[in-house]
């Protein structure tokens, strides 16, 4: 828990160092100049090349390495361009968003709490794998599963197809919040891509039995860094938007690139 | 009723009416100076324009009873995607012309959309009308809107530079200028697309990024673009380098769009594969 805290103020605190000592040391300049871009970008590249070539893991040491390197540079670019007045701007708050985006995810993914949860109708479950450490344990939320239907596509939709396709999941649920006392009760639906709040949880339907026993399983997700990387890609798509509108304004100059 | 079996009757005159207009572009902008170029050059620009227009709409009309007749948006099946980068390239094609004058832009992108419409006409795949539950959600549309129109932008920006790389001498500064501004918006479109999805997925999946293999070359993807932007910044001089770039990323974009479909071992635990 706490551990991914300390790891990602270190960083921040090395970010911070890198950038106070590259004043007097000129060499640490390097770091956030468009060359080190290149260089981390590229580096980063092959990583992710590398990850979807399964030629290593998302925990090996190459990938981790490159992905921290990516980010050292981003970070000391937004450091360099925030001493610097911010301008231009669009470049500024992408690279800001993609820092804050890519910094979330990476340390934030070590606090995620994962469990699934299999529920059987109308048998109140509190017991779920922790899908991290592969453990069976009990959450502070019981879910009851009350039903479980599935919405068919209407017969006049179907061309040739002979079964009838499924539009929507919904589980009927009562969860009972056992962190306050009396425990909080909640009677609501779960559909896909409709996932439910509860109990510091957001809980999906993720699938259920095709063979007719009627148990559905349920993910639960506690990520406490979301709203971080929910901000990240907010600026992200701000700095898009900057660009567009400073581009629509500003003719190129040839003159300027030849 | 619009449906893949009247395809033809809007794909062909359409295909038709781009490779007239781009011909006319051509033939306005031939010669080495104003002297030596046809004496009604203004006149040939003016319908091989109206003559590409009458392309895009045609196949706007297509889409657009399509997607009635159909009561989704058409972004599912391989097929539909084509179908929307047939009719992004030629536009974004003629959008590059009326701004920098360049009609080999417009011919290239009629060229490559004529493909796409090749392979819809001769393979059509199997289309149904439903939609499963994953994709029941607001940021379909969105995500893969602005994904196919990042395409057709880098795509007119990997033609310009093959041409660059090709044509060395005769490339003016100009296409680069074109090339770089082409990829920057097409880049940020790009962006725009995953972020839209890493949200889609928080809510569908419960992450916002899995790494998931159509994510993973989604990522290379961006990477490789914005290393073409970051080579041009850090060495303006090297653009060998910075095309290699622009190369690998059209060929590494080809492989999350699509290729991944071919390397089964790949891609086989994709959360994406709907169909």
């Amino acid at each position: 828990m706490t551990a991914s805290i300390l790891l990602a103020a270190g960083f921040l605190l090395l970010l911070a160092a890198l950038y106070i000592l590259s004043e007097p040391v000129e060499a640490l300049r390097f770091f956030y100049s468009p060359a080190a871009a290149v260089f981390s970008t590229a580096g980063f590249l092959i990583a992710v090349l590398g990850l979807g070539l399964n030629l290593w893991g998302r925990q090996s040491a190459v990938f981790i390495s490159l992905l921290l390197f990516f980010l050292l540079t981003l970070g000391l670019k937004c450091l360099h361009a925030v001493a610097h007045g911010g301008r231009p701007w669009p470049a500024t708050v992408t690279h800001f968003g993609l820092f804050l985006f890519t910094f979330s995810l990476t340390f934030g993914s070590l606090r995620i709490e994962n469990y699934r949860l299999l529920a059987q109708p109308n048998r109140p479950e509190m017991r779920a794998l922790d899908l991290k450490s592969g453990q069976v344990r009990h959450l502070p939320v019981t879910i009851e599963l009350q039903s479980f239907d599935i919405r068919y596509h209407e017969i006049s939709d179907l061309n040739h197809l002979e079964q009838a396709v499924p539009r929507q999941y919904i589980a009927r649920v009562k969860i009972l919040d056992r962190r306050v006392e009396p425990p909080r009760v909640r009677e609501d639906s779960i559909l896909v891509n409709r996932p439910l709040r509860a109990g510091g949880f957001h809980i999906y339907n993720t699938s259920f039995d095709p063979y007719g026993q009627g148990y559905v399983t349920f993910l639960l997700v506690k990520d406490p860094w979301r709203g971080a990387t929910y901000a990240g890609i907010g600026l992200c798509l701000a700095g898009g938007l900057l660009l567009f509108i400073q581009k629509s304004r500003k003719r190129p100059r040839y003159d300027e690139l030849a | 009723m619009m449906s893949w079996h009247n395809f033809g009757l809007f794909a062909l005159p359409a295909v038709l009416a781009w490779i007239g207009g781009a011909v006319c572009l051509l033939w306005a902008a031939w010669g080495d100076n104003q002297a030596a170029r046809h004496p009604k050059a203004a006149l040939l620009q003016r319908a091989g324009t109206l003559l590409y227009l009458g392309g895009l709409l045609a196949l706007a009309v297509f889409i657009g009873g399509f997607w009635l007749n159909l009561e989704r948006p058409p972004f599912r099946t391989m097929g539909e995607t084509r179908l929307w980068y047939a009719f992004f390239l030629p536009l974004c094609g003629i959008l590059v012309y009326k701004r920098y004058r360049y009609a080999f832009v417009p011919a290239f992108s009629a060229l490559l959309a004529t493909v796409f419409i090749a392979m819809n006409l001769f393979k059509p795949e199997i289309h149904d009308k439903t939609l499963m539950p994953a994709l029941q959600s607001a940021w379909f549309s969105p995500h893969v809107i602005i994904y196919i129109f990042a395409y057709a932008l880098l795509g007119v920006a990997f033609l310009l530079a093959c041409y660059r790389l090709l044509r060395r001498r005769a490339a003016t500064v100009e296409t680069l200028a074109v090339e770089d501004n082409l990829t920057r918006i097409g880049w940020v479109c790009l962006c725009i697309g995953m972020f839209f999805g890493a949200i889609w997925a928080k809510q569908a999946w419960g992450h916002f990024w899995t790494w998931d293999p159509k994510e993973t070359w989604a990522a290379a993807t961006f990477l490789c673009y914005g290393l073409y932007l970051h080579l041009r910044i850090a060495f303006p001089k090297a653009e060998t380098w910075a095309q290699a770039a622009q190369i690998a990323g059209f060929l590494l974009l080809q492989m999350c769009w699509y290729g991944l479909n071919f390397f089964p071992a790949l891609g086989r635990s994709s959360l994406h594969i709907y169909n």
